[in-house]
């Protein structure tokens, strides 16, 4: 993310040289204002015409609170959770929730599960736009960020940022951001909506619903690379709904499986090169996120929704990872018309969080981020302390799957163009799995040696 | 029309907070107290990105308060013209888009409004809430040059 600051060198294409052990040439940029930042580099050996090494390195900025949870109240956790993203504050508090309340038996009832997938929809719209408008769309169309696409397309721009506000008004409805966190607890949440406001809330959505709609057949007709490949797909899956909160983890392979058997299943290792974990399904990658999302629950979209997708002319399930930015805008259509639909049955509850009474033993969560299943476990003592935590996120799980995409699409788009060509694709099929990282539109510190 | 909006811009990591701290001063502030109606709106935001674009619209004047780095030793203080930031040294990221992206993808789509940007050296952004001693030293300096450029912009 560029909301940065630190002092870091190759924030620019870096130029390599051709030989090995090759230094890139980085400048050194100090931006002015600072955050917390992510970061993404990537080592490419090419031995004349092979791909010898290729080395993907993702800051993973969840990892850090796994420590920093334990001795802490369960009742912090969704609080401290929400602060790992700025993007994606609810789905740390949706998977956080999930694993607690799982353990404490909590029956959070009706109006808490419906209000649950609302303040979701608002992530999923928030997320995607971002992505669509400001990363994915700059990319297909050749700019080289969102920022010179502005000055030629500002209707385009201006849609995705409309729909992104959007986004973000909805999980205000219910307090999905992290500054004066007040928004969800175990049980529920901490206040309710009025009727009011839930009504104007589904007005604007309303509103917005013929946006979303041109999204998806703009972004649809866009062309893309024609690159099928073969892979897993990983996601929840539910009796009825299209998943966000509630389902069995589910692979295009035919796994179905309960979300506290995922360790049994999935494990992670490290590699020398990284601090990121690697997640693989029985040895091997896998992907999560919106296309394995939608490729494996096609039959869980309202009619609505279907159609407009068979409108799109794409065979799905898709193989096209390039496909991502279609299944993205798909889900932004789904999560308005799921949350008008909740938000159309909204009444004022008598109180808008179940008791939760903590115990001992281990609880299990995952919910759909909007880059895919992010899974929580925690180990909480007879008080209700946090022992210890483990935080899956999408980008981790993802990890494995990008490199194995990049051998793939390096291969198919070729190995003899210039290092930044090569730099450009790869920041493209990166960009797919929307990764946790500093996606900025020249995110990728590249090493390229060619030997 | 609200005339004048101040962001206090960051995150809940530290002395990422500083641009937080500024804006709960000022809104406590006795230098600010007696302001016509709609004269100053103040707003907290966590890590906006582009939602920044948002909270340009309407105001005459826009003064901005973030966390900075590269500007000196910690609690060091820097004020820059929205319109020095708009050169093509910060990158886009839609992960959170930093104050200069985001005013650079609002210029693009039309005019700003006059904005300030008021920078604090930060030292610690970690996973504590509080501010490092430099940085909660500086914050009144802070406050008071704000709230100084606040009642001048009205007078």
């Amino acid at each position: 993310m560029t909301d940065s600051g630190k002092k870091k060198p190759g924030r620019r294409p870096p130029r390599a040289k051709a030989g090995a052990g090759t230094e890139k040439t980085v400048s050194i940029h100090v931006p002015v204002l600072a955050r917390v930042e992510g970061e993404g580099a990537l080592h490419l050996r090419i031995r004349g015409d092979a791909i010898e090494e290729l080395k993907l390195r993702i800051f993973e900025p969840p990892r850090l609170f796994e420590k920093f949870l334990e001795g802490r109240s369960c009742d912090e956790v969704p609080d401290m959770v929400a602060r790992i993203c700025g993007i994606c504050p609810v789905a740390y508090q949706m998977s956080a929730v999930n694993a607690l309340e799982s353990l404490f038996g909590t029956e959070p009832g009706p109006w808490v599960r419906a209000m649950r997938r609302v303040l979701y929809c608002g992530e999923w719209i928030e997320s995607h736009c971002l992505h669509i408008h400001l990363l994915a769309a700059p990319d297909f169309f050749g700019y080289d960020s969102a920022i010179s696409m502005a000055r030629d397309h500002p209707e385009v721009i201006r849609r995705g940022l409309a729909l992104q506000g959007l986004g973000n008004e909805l999980m205000g409805l219910l307090g999905g951001r992290s500054v004066h966190p007040v928004g969800v607890r175990i049980g529920g949440f901490y206040r309710a909506p009025s009727q009011a406001e839930a009504d104007a809330m589904r007005d604007k959505l309303e509103a917005a619903l013929p946006e979303a709609e041109a999204l998806v057949r703009w972004i649809a007709a866009v062309k893309v690379p024609q690159d099928p490949q073969q892979f897993t797909c990983v996601a929840l899956r539910h009796q009825r709904e299209y998943p966000m909160n509630e389902g069995r983890i589910v692979s295009s392979d035919g796994l179905a499986i309960g979300v506290e058997e995922y360790e049994r299943h999935f494990a992670e290792h490290q590699e020398p090169h990284s601090t990121a974990l690697y997640s693989t399904l029985q040895g091997r990658p896998y992907l999560v996120g919106p296309l394995a999302r939608l490729n494996l629950n096609l039959d869980r979209l309202p009619a609505q929704a279907r159609d407009l997708l068979a409108d799109t002319g794409i065979r799905w399930p898709s193989g096209n990872m390039f496909h991502s930015a279609v299944a993205r805008a798909v889900e932004v259509y789904y999560a308005l018309l799921e949350a008008i639909r909740l938000l159309a049955a909204y009444a004022v509850p008598e109180a808008p969080a179940a008791a939760v009474v903590p115990r001992a033993g281990i609880g299990y969560g995952c919910s759909e981020a909007p880059r895919g299943i992010l899974w929580h476990r925690y180990a909480v003592d007879a008080q209700g302390r946090i022992l210890s935590a483990r935080i899956v996120p999408p980008t981790s799980q993802n990890q494995a799957r990008i490199e194995e995409d990049l051998h793939s699409s390096l291969r198919v788009f070729g190995l003899h163009h210039s290092d930044t060509a090569l730099r450009s694709h790869c920041e493209k099929v990166i960009r797919n799995y929307d990764p946790c990282i500093s996606c900025a539109t020249h995110f990728l510190q590249m090493q390229v040696e060619r030997i | 029309m609200t005339r004048i909006q101040v962001l206090g811009i960051g995150s809940p990591f530290g002395d990422d907070r500083a641009g937080w701290r500024a804006v709960e001063a000022l809104r406590q502030s006795a230098a600010l107290e007696g302001l016509p109606r709609g004269a100053l709106a103040l707003h907290i935001l966590d890590r906006p990105g582009v939602n920044l674009i948002r909270y340009l619209a309407g105001a005459e004047r826009v003064i901005i308060v973030d966390a900075a780095r590269g500007s000196g030793p910690p609690g060091t203080l820097r004020r820059w013209d929205g319109a020095a930031l708009l050169d093509p040294g910060e990158i886009f990221s839609s992960h959170g888009a930093g104050v200069a992206a985001a005013l650079r993808l609002a210029a693009a789509l039309g005019p700003l409004p006059d904005i300030a940007v008021h920078g604090i050296e930060v030292a610690d952004v970690g996973m504590e809430a509080a501010l490092s001693q430099p940085v909660a030293a500086a914050l009144p300096r802070l406050i008071r040059r704000i709230e100084t450029e606040i009642r001048e912009a009205i007078a």
